[in-house]
């Protein structure tokens, strides 16, 4: 009991510490990720949402969108691709992910597991990130045709991510310990 | 009892995914195998590819045309081959290279996609009403 | 619920080879006339290896009558013709003698409007090349003087000019003639329902296969990838000359690649003209002719001129409109706003 209080006292006063080790953990994802080979052109983990779902499950909507959106602008800026097309992709993309991940878990608790948040996450991204490529450079419908079998990907893609998150939150246990238990189930 | 179940194991996801969970899966996997299906048994081999250097058209080729060309995009160039009725990009000047790693194209309504130089390759379909649809110019 | 999706999904890939059944083209394309060159045949009761040799032959004879009438090429008997015709009567094949034949017909029909002996002017202009430029005006006005059909002396098999600088630009005519002899060996071979399109020069004949099937999409003037409207074309030949095709800026004027041969300067009362004939070889002399009249004058010719249908686009006050015999109107279908917004001034 006296380890939850301490731990709960070290939330409170390091919340800015936690948000800022999310950043640093999505950031090495994020960068970790652009360089390791895809098996195909159009599927990508998403390792950085890794850090995303930590956020939002250990912490709270506002630090999952803060943890996101720092995570992509500094990324870009180490890859050295900021305010370019792929910038705008992973912005858009994240930050759609991200509010959906967020509504699903807020308002859809019961409803959706870390699973489903996940996957509605990918999906919500490999869609967002498609419209909008194509509203940026391709402006060719035919990229639609890739809806179905970047859906498919998500579905595996978000399942392999709420995995390694949920793995992760066992290791994060004493990092965070908010006052329901971490997972919604 | 919970807590066990959260063994973390591969096969224990099943038993974690709520039903919501499984509806969604289920809905999205569904959905995209019926598009899948009709998309493949509407689109044969292409039969030209156009070309898209940002934002605007650049050129339409037949797919039978063997010919190898280098196109200026937003960032540098990227050298295109059409060839054997199929396309694909031989080198690019962008970072990650997913444009070369696409391979080849041939069907209708595949693509592929250069972000960073902002050069698009489409294949166009040959539906049977293809050819009934004939443009004057 | 998995039993229904199963079904579903089954259904759906049934209809589907149901629908792929209906009609069965083969077709092959090449690049041929400084184009792009499909044919495309229907025919049931022969295997796909008899119509792709049809499709061969219809192509061989299209790349005869390239090498003979291809402007570019230093070895084509036209080439060989603007060289020498001047100093002396040159032997010409017979199918470039029936193609010559008709284009000073087509020139003398127009009464000048399409001259076969625009080369000279055409030459100054290179719009073929990679930087073409507005000429300066005397050589136009110098080049003026060999642009006449009536220079053209054509024998029985011999050509001659009557002043040396004349200088022979079959174009359109050429590849017309040579989707006409295409059709015509189809034809021959036993096919009835094909359609040769050489880079948006066309010619269909039809069968119960595809009667009623065939659209044909006018390209819209001004925005790549968009149409003005399309219509309904069972048997006949269509071609449009638009000054879209072809065109530079020079300050901040533009100038494209339909001359008027009576002033040497682009023509400027028309955007695009598309004409529906029944050969091939007569459509596209007359779209260029019709482009150069410009919407009045263009129409009072269509309208004398017996099976032969126009639609004319052209540009007033900064707007599109259109034009067209009343014939090919009341099948023709416009896309929505396709005249919607206003495009750049000449």
């Amino acid at each position: 009991m006296s380890s939850l209080n301490k731990t709960v006292s070290v939330r409170r006063n390091s919340r800015f510490t936690q948000i800022a080790l999310l950043i640093g953990v999505g950031l090495i994802l994020f960068v970790f990720e652009s360089f390791i080979p895809r098996p195909l052109p159009w599927v990508k983990l998403g390792f950085a949402h890794i850090a995303t779902l930590l956020a939002l499950y250990l912490l709270d909507s506002s630090a999952a969108l803060i943890v996101v959106v720092s995570r992509i602008f500094l990324g870009s800026i180490l890859l050295g691709s900021f305010f370019n097309p792929t910038f705008l992709l992973s912005l858009s993309g994240g930050l759609c992910a991200t509010l959906i991940m967020v509504f699903a878990k807020e308002k859809l608790n019961k409803v959706f597991s870390i699973f489903g948040v996940s996957i509605l996450g990918a999906v919500t991204h490999n869609l967002t990130q498609l419209i909008v490529a194509n509203w940026l450079i391709i402006n060719k419908n035919e990229i639609f045709y890739l809806i179905p079998l970047m859906t498919l990907t998500a579905i595996i893609t978000g399942t392999i991510i709420a995995f390694i998150s949920q793995l992760l939150f066992s290791r994060f246990s004493n990092f965070s310990l908010q006052n329901s238990s971490p997972l919604p189930k | 009892m919970r807590k066990k179940n959260n063994t973390h194991s591969w096969l224990n996801i099943w038993r974690q995914l709520t039903n919501g969970d499984k509806i969604l899966v289920f809905l999205l996997v569904i959905s995209s195998v019926a598009t899948l299906a009709l998309l493949q048994s509407s689109e044969g081999s292409g039969s030209a590819v156009e070309i898209k250097i940002m934002n605007r058209h650049f050129a339409t080729f037949p797919l039978k045309a063997d010919t190898t060309f280098t196109v200026i995009g937003a960032i540098g160039e990227t050298q295109i081959s059409i060839a054997k009725g199929k396309v694909r990009v031989l080198q690019s000047d962008c970072r990650q290279k997913i444009c070369v790693k696409t391979g080849w194209i041939s069907r209708g309504g595949q693509l592929i996609v250069c972000v960073p130089n902002q050069v698009v390759i489409a294949v166009i379909g040959k539906k049977e009403e293809d050819f009934l649809n004939v443009i004057t110019q | 619920m998995k039993k229904l999706a199963a079904s579903l999904l089954i259904v759906l890939v049934f209809a589907q080879c149901q629908k792929s059944e209906k009609l069965h083209p083969v077709s092959q394309t090449r690049i041929l006339m400084d184009t792009i060159v499909q044919i495309v045949l229907y025919q049931s009761g022969k295997t796909d290896e008899q119509l792709q040799k049809i499709i061969n032959q219809a192509f061989k004879r299209m790349e005869q009558i390239d090498s003979l009438t291809n402007n570019y090429s230093d070895s084509s008997q036209i080439s060989f013709i603007n060289k020498n015709a001047s100093l002396h009567s040159v032997v010409v094949d017979s199918s470039l003698m029936s193609i010559l034949r008709l284009g000073k017909k087509m020139s003398h029909t127009t009464n000048g409007d399409f001259d076969m002996t625009i080369g000279a002017i055409k030459d100054l202009w290179q719009f073929q090349s990679e930087h073409p430029h507005v000429p300066d005006s005397n050589s136009i006005k110098y080049n003026l003087k060999f642009i006449n059909y009536n220079l053209v002396e054509l024998d029985d098999k011999e050509i001659k000019f009557k002043k040396s600088g004349v200088n022979l630009d079959l174009g359109g005519i050429a590849k017309g003639y040579a989707i006409d002899e295409a059709i015509r060996i189809i034809k021959q071979a036993g096919v009835s329902d094909a359609m040769v399109n050489a880079g948006g020069d066309l010619r269909a004949i039809c069968s119960d296969l595809t009667r009623g099937k065939r659209n044909i999409w006018v390209q819209h003037p001004r925005m790549h990838g968009k149409f003005v409207g399309h219509f309904q074309l069972d048997e006949a030949s269509v071609a449009t000359s638009g000054d879209y095709e072809r065109y530079f800026f020079q300050d901040s004027v533009r100038y494209h690649h339909i001359l008027d041969p009576k002033t040497g300067y682009p023509a400027r009362k028309c955007v695009s003209v598309t004409v529906v004939t029944k050969y091939a070889m007569e459509a596209d002399a007359l779209a260029t002719a019709i482009f150069v009249m410009g919407p009045e004058r263009g129409m009072v010719f269509v309208n004398n001129l017996p099976d032969v249908q126009a639609l004319i686009i052209y540009q007033q006050n900064n707007k599109l409109k259109a034009v067209g015999s009343t014939q090919l109107m009341k099948k023709f279908r416009f896309s929505k706003n396709w005249n919607s917004g206003h495009f750049f001034k000449d």
